[in-house]
């Protein structure tokens, strides 16, 4: 085949019908069969004595009684479950390395903008000044989307928040002293 | 009449003694090894080590200061000028009028820590370590032994035959390095860096700033950049070990013909990679912008590492 009119010439030489090579039938009934048992089997487990109404007023009574122990005793054993399902969704080791190196430097951030009072007047372009360093992470970023885990971006990743780090640490100690 | 004049003439000889500045004097004897700490807000001061075991500080201090603390026990020396609780000390462009005007002597040998705030300090020929902090105000250090930390805001920096682990971050000046040796590190968010240095280990990280190194003998070189360009010519560099990265600056490396190393070159997303050096060229992905380039020369001893964003790469030869 070496141009798209003979291949077009070969379609058009193929039969329209497809003829299975043998008789398809006995196995298909075979399988109908099967299902129709398999659902009187079901109809046969509803039916099912524990399932009477006799039983009803019982499994009520155990069910409340069970929620109520739930109730009163599981729920700090749920709490723990709760808050230790939070962490690992927030837990940076399970997460991929640029996504680590943003969370950890972020959420020192924060901590270290909440920490701040007052801003000496030296360093007034502070904020102008931080969001040039914020430009240049989304730069990166933009590039790690093209090289994901690349470990020479990942390095510059990791630099451009400590040298922002490290600025924010001076302007928030500025206002301490 | 004649007490209003007495009176008159009184209170103007009163006022003057307020703002005139005070006049100081002191030498203790001190260890060759001593600690000592000077605190000094406003002005100018300026240190000098001596072969003589004593602190002696002499000139005027700050108009505004409430006189001074000068305190020496067991092998530390404190030297404060007392300001009133200033927020603001006042507008940078005053300094060259106002603040303490200080000459200090200190031993050779002695560990020196130094603060100001509206201060410019030159120091010359500590042995022991040294650590100059001021926000507003030039930093001159001369012929520093060991641990040398010099670090200012607003202000430039220049550091002339410092040897050991010499240390020097800006945030708005200018930073000029000649003659260091050790291991050398300089950082700065905005003003440009110049160096001429024969340090074995040199790490230098600029934000926005240019920086212009002269390299003799390095063994390992840091560079990083955000926007500004950086330039660095390394002499009698065999076999270095260089890292470089830039997000959107340019990267210019002049390297010895017989240097040895294995080149490992990035440019991620749109930047340029320009090669001198040998005949390779760089490669463009298939897929997305990013271009790179390896090879070796010699034996491949050393490393080239060079990775930028969206700036320009270029090796060149002397």
């Amino acid at each position: 085949m070496k141009t798209e009119q003979e291949l077009d010439a070969l379609i058009a030489g193929l039969s329209s019908e497809l003829q299975p090579n043998r008789d398809l039938w006995p196995e298909l009934e075979q399988r109908l069969t099967d299902s129709a048992a398999a659902e009187t089997k079901v109809i046969a487990i509803k039916t099912n004595t524990w399932l009477s109404v006799p039983f009803a007023s019982a499994y009520v009574a155990s069910a409340a009684s069970v929620l109520l122990a739930v109730t009163l005793f599981w729920q700090p054993a749920d709490i723990q479950s709760l808050t230790a399902k939070q962490s690992e969704v927030f837990n940076p080791r399970s997460l991929d390395a640029q996504t680590a190196i943003v969370y950890s430097f972020e959420q020192a951030k924060a901590e270290q903008l909440a920490s701040m009072k007052t801003v000496d007047p030296v360093y007034a372009d502070w904020q102008q000044q931080m969001a040039q360093w914020q430009q240049a992470i989304g730069q990166v970023q933009l590039a790690l989307k093209y090289n994901p885990n690349e470990a020479l971006l990942l390095k510059q990743l990791r630099q451009l928040y400590s040298q922002q780090q490290n600025y924010l640490q001076k302007v928030v100690q500025s206002g301490l002293v | 009449m004649k007490q209003q004049l007495i009176l008159g003439l009184a209170l103007s000889v009163f006022s003057q003694s307020l703002w005139a500045a005070e006049s100081i004097n002191e030498n203790l004897p001190v260890a060759n090894n001593e600690k000592i700490y000077v605190e000094n807000m406003r002005g100018e001061v300026e240190i000098i080590a001596t072969k003589e075991g004593r602190f002696k500080v002499s000139g005027t201090l700050d108009e505004k200061a409430d006189g001074y603390d000068l305190s020496s026990k067991n092998g530390f020396t404190s030297f404060k000028v007392k300001m009133p609780s200033l927020r603001n000390y006042g507008n940078w462009d005053d300094q060259e009028k106002e603040g303490s005007r200080l000459k200090i002597e200190v031993p050779l040998g002695a560990e020196l820590e130094f603060q100001g705030v509206n201060a410019s300090v030159k120091v010359s020929g500590v042995q022991g370590s040294t650590k100059i902090t001021t926000v507003n105000g030039s930093v001159y250090a001369e012929k520093l032994q060991q641990f040398i930390q010099l670090e200012t805001v607003n202000g430039e920096i220049t550091s002339v035959d410092n040897n050991g682990r010499i240390n020097l971050n800006t945030v708005n000046g200018e930073i000029e390095d000649s003659g260091s040796v050790g291991r050398l590190s300089i950082d700065a968010v905005n003003g440009s860096i110049d160096t001429k240095s024969s340090a074995s280990e040199v790490s230098v990280s600029v934000v926005n700033g240019e920086a212009d190194l002269e390299l003799t003998n390095v063994q390992q070189l840091n560079l990083s950049s955000v926007n500004g360009s950086l330039e660095a010519e390394l002499k009698g560099s065999l076999t270095p070990r260089v890292e470089v990265s830039t997000v959107s600056g340019n990267a210019k490396l002049k390297l010895e013909k017989a240097v040895s190393a294995k080149f490992n070159l990035v440019a991620n997303a749109g930047g340029t990679i320009k090669n001198e050096l040998t005949s390779q060229t760089a490669e463009k992905a298939k897929y997305g912008p990013r271009r790179s380039l390896e090879f070796s020369t010699g034996k491949g001893e050393g490393s080239v590492e060079l990775n930028t964003v969206s700036g320009s790469l270029k090796l060149e030869t002397y």
